[in-house]
């Protein structure tokens, strides 16, 4: 290894071929447990497709934002009247979904389809920058599996919810304003900031993602990067204050105002253990690249874009909401700087720009440099090998996965026949990776029955159920919660129409509903029976009155 | 005699760099801005205690949390300076 000042080069020379074969092994043990992540990921969103109700809390209204969309209706509407149903969330995903529904009538398969496939494009941009940026396929290829392969990113991949397709954008913009800056190419700026701002129309919280944009063009050029943002305000305002107009406000008080929620900490800090013990194998290679970018080199947007999408996301997923996915930006920006960082180690050429810290490095023996570098070329291809263990989770039964499981000797940890090293993520709300089976099916359509068994309405927290049973969707129970926290809420017709018992039966699970509404059903209706399905008892409530 | 420097003139050029279009942060300018922005911040979590005196508990967990987050940010711009005019 040949080590000078302004440039190491940690390439193998022809005395020490070893070297080579080494990382190649390595490499190549770490495509093994990456793609067996691809092969389980491929099989969880067969799995879910063909279950057509509620997986994760919430599908189930992002289905009913659609179908309103296809409808010509805006899902942004005033929670006070009947159905009491308003979204939270931004309208491209559902609009993304809007042919489906024309084409095959409401179903919870192409939403969930819609997910796999951005979480795949992403993980194809973060190939292709890897490769652009450090020209390794193999790595550039493996920096992509990870992105799958980790936990966060498979719970929530396959479902019908927009995060993973933000996060799709979301990357999808860094690498073309990455490219287009420096280069100065206008069009590549304009579809890159463009991407963002449909990250942004996706879900809120690509908010994150546009501060490190404008914050690492500004440092680029101020000029330029001021002129850049106010064009991206503009665009972005502009679509924000039509929206505003149209549904006369509610864009605003459901999506923005309501959803504010306060922060946890503990449970932030939980989650921020529980990234780093997952991910650690690649957020450590991804910090020593942003360390080196910072004092050794110029920062790149990548780096930029992992520190404030960590910080920030990181935080943020201690919200009332929240949750592990909320680190999935971060994991798209850890893959690729991990991936740039792998692939720099195994071909070499990392170098230093001559200031006083680099002198102060090159003052260290020579003997010591040398082997440092040996070393970094020797662990970093491991890399791969260790993230794909730290985050493994598979099925534990069945004619191939149960078969992987007995060969490991791997027992399941959560619920079904499931092991995920991540657990059971409660305090994240992610109770969520293993497979469906047809007990599961059998429960959802038995609770179908319970509503089909009367003329009445039913208010029930998923809205799956009242879907498949081809009933109104009676009130989003989360928005009214947030509505509520944020001291927006004016439930009377909703809790005048409980104390009624106008409602045929009341389906809960979590009980995401205001503490009035809560109270009004416990005044009003008694448990009839408890539904387990997907690890989860739905308790089927009838009114006082009729059990009287 | 010698001309004599003229300061409205070196701040005017000065503005003039920056809004150029070939002008870069550098790595001595960024940390002054990550140092400043930091410390403003850290007065900023100490001073909640002052200004809402009624508030009980004193430096809580998300406190804590804040207050690692901006000294780690204010060692970061701090050890930029020494880097001076490398781009950043």
């Amino acid at each position: 290894l040949a080590i000078r000042k302004r440039e190491v080069t940690a390439t193998t020379d022809p005395s020490r071929p070893w070297l080579r074969r080494w990382q190649t092994l390595a490499l190549a043990g770490g495509g093994i447990v990456l793609l067996y992540s691809l092969i389980v990921l491929l099989a969880y969103a067969a799995n879910l497709m063909q279950f057509p109700f509620d997986y994760d809390q919430g599908e189930g209204f992002e289905l009913v934002d659609t179908i309103l969309f296809s409808q010509g209706q805006w899902p942004y509407q005033n929670t006070d009247f009947f159905p009491f149903y308003s979204s939270n969330y931004p309208p491209l995903f559902h609009l993304l979904a809007v042919p489906f529904v024309w084409l095959f009538g409401p179903a919870y398969w192409y939403g969930r389809l819609l997910g796999l496939a951005a979480a795949l494009i992403t993980a194809a941009i973060i190939a292709r920058v890897v490769h652009a940026e450090a020209r390794h396929w193999p790595i550039a290829v493996l920096a992509g599996l990870a992105y799958l392969a980790s936990n966060t990113v498979y719970h929530i991949s396959p479902l019908f919810r927009q995060h993973v397709t933000m996060v799709m954008f979301e990357t999808l913009a860094i690498a073309l304003v990455a490219y287009g800056f420096p280069r100065r190419r206008p069009w590549i700026i304009a579809i890159g900031l463009g991407s963002l701002i449909l990250a942004g129309y996706t879900k809120q919280l690509a908010a994150i993602s546009a501060i490190a944009v404008i914050a690492w063009m500004i440092i680029q050029n101020p000029r330029r990067g001021l002129a850049w943002t106010l064009v991206f305000a503009l665009a972005g305002g502009a679509i924000f204050v039509l929206m505003n107009l149209a549904t006369e406000g509610e864009w605003w008080r459901q999506a923005i105002a309501a959803n504010a929620n306060q922060i946890n900490i503990q449970q932030s800090e939980g989650l921020f253990r529980l990234w780093l013990g997952l991910h650690g194998f690649l957020i450590l290679p991804a910090v020593l690249l942003v360390l080196h970018q910072l004092y050794f080199d110029r920062l790149s947007l990548f780096a930029v874009w992992f520190c404030v999408a960590a910080i920030l996301g990181g935080v943020a997923s201690g919200t009332w909401g929240g949750g592990d996915s909320y680190f999935a930006t971060a994991i798209s920006a850890m893959s690729i700087l991990s991936g740039i960082f792998i692939a720099r180690s195994v071909n070499g050429g990392w170098s230093f720009v001559s200031n006083r810290y680099t002198n102060a490095l090159f003052r260290l023996p020579r003997p010591l440099l040398s082997s440092l570098a040996l070393l970094v070329a020797v662990l970093a291809p491991l890399a791969y090998l260790g993230y794909g263990v730290a985050t493994f989770h598979t099925p534990t039964s069945g004619p191939f996965f149960g078969q992987v499981a007995g060969l490991l000797n791997i027992r399941p940890n959560v619920y079904g026949d499931f092991y995920d090293s991540a657990g059971d993520i409660v305090g994240g709300y992610a109770r969520i990776g293993h497979f469906v089976t047809e007990v599961d099916h059998a429960a959802g359509w038995e609770i179908v029955d319970h509503i089909r068994s009367s003329d009445s309405p039913t208010l029930s927290e998923e809205a799956g159920f009242s879907l498949a049973a081809g009933r109104t969707v009676i009130t989003n129970p989360t928005q009214l919660l947030n509505l509520w926290n944020a001291g927006m809420y004016n439930g009377t017709e909703l809790i005048q129409m409980i104390e009624d018992q106008e409602f045929a039966h009341i389906i809960l699970r979590a009980q995401f509903y205001p503490p009035d509404v809560l109270e009004a059903i416990a005044a009003n209706y008694s448990r009839g029976h408890s539904i387990d399905m997907n690890g989860f008892a739905y308790r089927i409530l009838t009114p006082r009155s009729v059990q009287e | 005699m010698a001309d004599q420097p003229n300061p409205a003139a070196a701040i005017t050029t000065r503005i003039r760099d920056v809004a150029s279009l070939h002008f870069t942060v550098r790595k001595r300018l960024l940390g002054i801005v990550v140092s400043i922005l930091s410390a403003a911040a850290l007065v900023g979590i100490l001073a909640i205690d002052v200004l809402q005196p009624a508030r009980e508990g004193g430096i809580g967990p998300a406190q804590r949390f804040a207050i690692l987050m901006v000294l780690t940010s204010l060692a970061i711009g701090l050890s930029l300076l020494p880097l001076g005019d490398q781009e950043a």
